[in-house]
This record gives structure tokens, C-alpha cells and sequence, in this order.
């Protein structure tokens, strides 16, 4: 126990824990959306072109991730627009934009004069390292998330469910889904700082379809979610700790984890209700 | 004769280069039930996506004397993601998306109707499931229930009789014989047998379409607007008649 405590006097580990707090809730709300409305290959274009953003900010002088929100955001409006069209192949699109922006970021960090960036802390994430003002910018958008979807849980539910019966009715769908796939585009940029690029897709999907399995309710979903996302960050931490493995990696490790486990009980479970349904039937029927 | 709901001219719609309906000139009349047929990939689904403004239309005009919140809709359920996490009292309710927008709030009378609706459709024990769990029959009746939510002044259904039993097909005419004391009806279906006996008139779609003020079906019209459909006539006990083979 003393170790543990020993270990919060550390600013890295406080701001570590913050980190999966804040990611936590943001993955948790917006993996549930993206989970629940399918856009999971929508959510990893926009992470992966996000990389473009940031080999061109390091080639110009600028911060990192001030690229990669400029990159995820315009790819983002970009999708959104293509799958309103729906007369083009959309998955194809997203494949091309996902390879399209890592192509862009490595050539340019190529060209960069000078020193090359630690490209694994922007691939596979690196939590010990967040700063104070990045868990400030977390802090800001994990609120106003919280708060966009209890104001609108409603509409976001509605339209998310059954899109072409809310547009029948002249709901303002459009609207909502430029400003939810906005929305996922933050939430992406922040959390490649904990997850990093190629890991940030299981934050947004491994908490969200472990909470499915024990509740068809999104609210719970999320709340569900959170929770898992925040205990499996915790102890993958704690085992990259240990073990002197990357942290990203062993985050999502857990998550996996986690949800083949949950995966597991939930079979046993139910083959065991089956079997005593039966003896019930059985003993009726005898 | 009142303004009819929906006065459709000279419409046409696509998609991409190919011309799906075309020159359609249609009136929805107030308490109308129009039954709409028409072989597969005729227009049938085209046509009333376009009147619910789902599709954008080539040529021609429509014009609503009724308010688009006013209209209610059973699209098909095969679309529907029966794995969504949503449960059916709130895909009744959902009913009301349109009339509330992202600002107002859901206030108790609209849970009370969305109750009252589940009650009328005999699957209020079902409320709390999520919408995947329900059979295709149920499903159908939450369905019918989101559309009625908006209390709409014309009802638009899509093949409302699939995936449903012969005990609820029967209910669920009986049913919309009642909401149509109250309402104009568009009802797609590709059996002939359910729309003759039910509607009042038929409208044939076929790339154009033939609107009957009856919902007697002869060979002769059938043959003329070239709809292969199966023929029905009425008599003491019902009864069908399929249309000749092609020789």
C-alpha cells in the first residue's frame, strides 16, 4: 500500500492517473456513439489522418497537435460530407484518406531538418509524458462532452438510432452529425497523447463492446464503459510499470484483456442458465 | 372536394444517371388509404422517400398543404440496426424527433401517449427491451407506434406487413381502418392480396405511375401498366386469382 502512495508523490504518476481519468470519460461517451452508430473504420480514418497533421506541424515550426486537430477536424468534415453524398464508396474513401495521412506524416518528418521526433510516443501514445496545460485542454473538453450529451442525449439517441426516420420528420440530423463528428475528432486528437495513433482506436471501441455485453442500454453502456476504460488504464499502467513494457501498449493489452474475460463469463453463464432452464423444463414436462 | 395532403406534378427522380420515376402526377387525398404497387424496383420505396424529402427529385413539383411534422412513417425493418442499444418505449418516443428538434424537452404527456400507443398495440409489457430483442411482428408495431407518435394528419408505410403473422396482419388492419377515420394513407406493399381488400384506391408504380379511383384490380390494367403482379378478386369466400402465364 505504501508503495502505491509513494508512487502518487510522483507529478508524473498524478498527472498519469488524471489522464486515464479525463480520457476515460471522453473515450467512454464518444467510443458508446461510434460504437452503437458503426463508425469505428470512420473513427480510425480520422485518427490515422490526424499523423498527417502532425508530420506537417513539425516540417513548419508548429505544435504538434495543433496539426493533428487541424488534420483530424478537416478529415472529419470531409467523411461526413462524402457519407451525406452516398453516392460515392465510403469505406473506400476512408481507406485512402487513412493511408493518405500517414503517408503525408512520415514524408514530412522526413524533410524535417534536424532532429527526428520520438514518432513512437505519437504512434503508440505515451501518458507518463502529459503535461499540465494537455490535462487542462483534456479537462475542458471531457466537461463540455459530459455536457453536450446530457443537454442533447435525446436527439443524439434519436437520430443516431434511425437516421432517415429523424430526417423524415425534419430533425436537424445534419447539424448533429457534423457537430458529434467534430466532437470525435477532439476527442481523438487529445487522446493520441495517452493512446497513441494506432492505439486510440481500442480506447473508442474495447470499453464500449465490453460494457455491451451486460447492458443494451447507452447510457449505461457509457457509464459502464468509463468505468472499465478507467480500471483497465489503471492497470495497465501499474503492469507497464512492472513488467518495463511501453504503456500504451499494455493499456490496450488490459482492455483486450478485459473484454475476452468478460467475453468468457458471459458464456459460461448463460450455457449454465440454459442448462437449468432445461432441468426446469425437463423436471415440468417429467 | 378538399385540398388534397400532397399534390404531386410532373415528377421525376433518379439516381445518378438512371431515371427510377418518371412524369408522376399524384394527388393525396384527405382520408384517403392508397395502397401502392407495383413490381420490385418499380419506384415504389423511390416514390415515398421522395414525398417524405429523403431524395431529391429531378423534374417537376411537389406541394404539401400539410405540416412535414404532420407526417408519420414506417420505413421498412430491415434497415433498422437490431443491434442499437435503444429500447422500445424510446424508439417510440423517437416518434417525436422532428416536432422537438435538439432544444425542447420530452414532457410527461408525450410519455403518457407514447405508453397509450404501446397499450393500443398490445406489446406495452415490451417497453423496456431493447429493440433488437423484438420479433419482426412486434417490431413492426413499434414501429407503427413511433409513426403515430406525432399524431400525423397522413400516414406513410412501407411493406408494413412483413416479417408479421396472419394473427397481426389481421389486427393491424383493423387497425389502420380506424386511423383512417382520422388520416390519409399510403400504404407500399408488394402483396396484392392485403391491399385490395383493405384500401380504397391504388395507384400502380411502375417508372410511372396509374392511379385508380377503386381498389378493384383488372387484368386489363394490370396488363396495360405492365405490372406482373399477382390478381385478386373479391367473392363470398376469399379467394385469388393469379394472372395467366406467359406463353
Amino acid at each position: 500500500m505504501q508503495a502505491i502512495i509513494d508512487l502518487f508523490s510522483y507529478t508524473f504518476i498524478n498527472h498519469a492517473f488524471m489522464a486515464a481519468l479525463l480520457s476515460s470519460i471522453i473515450c467512454g461517451v464518444l467510443g458508446t456513439y461510434i460504437v452503437s452508430k458503426r463508425m469505428v473504420f470512420i473513427s480510425g480514418g480520422i485518427t490515422h489522418a490526424s499523423f498527417g497533421g502532425i508530420g506537417m506541424a513539425f516540417y513548419f515550426g508548429m505544435p504538434p497537435f495543433l496539426g493533428a486537430t487541424l488534420f483530424a477536424m478537416i478529415s472529419a468534415l470531409g467523411i461526413e460530407w462524402i457519407s451525406k453524398k452516398g453516392n460515392v464508396r465510403n469505406d473506400s474513401s476512408i481507406g485512402i484518406l487513412w493511408s493518405l495521412g500517414m503517408a503525408i506524416g512520415i514524408i514530412f518528418v522526413y524533410i524535417t531538418p534536424g532532429f527526428t521526433p520520438n514518432l513512437m510516443s505519437y504512434l503508440f501514445g505515451s501518458i507518463l509524458t502529459v503535461s499540465a496545460s494537455e490535462l487542462w485542454v483534456m479537462a475542458v473538453l471531457a466537461a463540455f462532452v459530459v455536457i453536450f450529451f446530457s443537454v442533447f442525449y435525446r436527439p443524439i439517441l434519436f437520430f443516431a438510432f434511425d437516421e432517415g426516420f429523424a430526417k423524415s420528420q425534419k430533425a436537424p440530423v445534419n447539424f448533429l452529425n457534423y457537430t458529434m463528428i467534430l466532437l470525435i475528432a477532439l476527442g481523438i486528437v487529445m487522446n493520441i497523447k495517452v493512446a497513441g495513433i494506432i492505439l486510440v482506436m481500442s480506447m473508442l471501441t474495447l470499453p464500449q463492446n465490453t460494457a455491451n455485453l451486460f447492458s443494451n442500454n447507452f447510457k449505461r453502456i457509457i457509464i459502464y464503459s468509463i468505468v472499465i476504460s478507467f480500471v483497465g488504464t489503471m492497470a495497465g499502467l501499474a503492469g507497464s510499470f512492472w513488467l518495463g513494457i511501453p504503456t500504451g501498449a499494455a493499456i490496450i493489452f488490459t482492455l483486450s484483456f478485459i473484454f475476452f474475460l468478460a467475453k468468457l463469463i458471459k458464456m459460461v453463464y448463460e450455457r449454465r442458465n440454459r442448462q437449468s432452464n432445461e432441468q426446469i423444463t425437463d423436471s415440468v414436462n417429467g | 372536394m378538399n385540398n388534397p395532403l400532397v399534390a404531386i406534378q410532373n415528377l421525376s427522380v433518379g439516381y445518378q444517371t438512371q431515371k427510377v420515376l418518371e412524369n408522376v402526377t399524384f394527388e393525396i387525398a384527405p382520408n384517403d388509404f392508397v395502397g401502392v404497387i407495383g413490381p420490385n424496383g418499380g419506384g415504389k420505396t423511390t416514390l415515398i422517400r421522395t414525398i417524405l424529402g429523403l431524395i431529391p427529385y429531378w423534374e417537376g413539383s411537389i406541394r404539401y398543404h400539410i405540416k412535414s411534422s404532420k407526417i408519420g412513417y414506417l420505413p421498412q425493418i430491415n434497415p433498422i440496426d437490431k443491434d442499437f442499444p435503444i429500447s422500445v418505449f424510446d424508439v417510440v418516443l423517437s416518434g417525436l424527433a422532428g416536432k422537438k428538434g435538439l432544444w425542447k424537452k420530452f414532457n410527461p404527456d408525450d410519455k403518457i401517449y407514447a405508453l397509450s400507443l404501446l397499450e393500443q398495440a398490445g406489446i406495452i409489457h415490451l417497453k423496456n427491451k431493447s429493440i433488437g430483442r423484438l420479433s419482426g411482428g412486434q417490431m413492426q408495431r413499434a414501429l407503427l407506434c413511433r409513426a403515430l407518435m406525432n399524431q400525423p394528419e397522413l400516414l406513410i408505410l412501407d411493406e408494413p406487413s412483413t416479417f408479421v403473422d396472419n394473427q397481426f396482419e389481421h389486427e393491424l388492419f383493423g387497425w389502420l381502418k380506424s386511423l383512417n377515420q382520422n388520416m390519409a394513407i399510403l400504404m407500399v406493399s408488394h402483396d396484392l392480396g392485403i391491399i385490395s381488400s383493405h384500401v380504397k384506391t391504388i395507384a400502380c408504380v411502375n417508372r410511372k405511375l396509374h392511379y385508380h379511383q377503386s381498389n378493384k384490380i383488372t387484368q386489363e390494367q394490370l396488363t396495360h401498366y405492365n405490372c406482373p403482379i399477382k390478381l385478386i378478386t373479391h367473392g363470398e369466400v376469399p379467394h385469388q386469382v393469379l394472372a395467366p402465364h406467359k406463353l
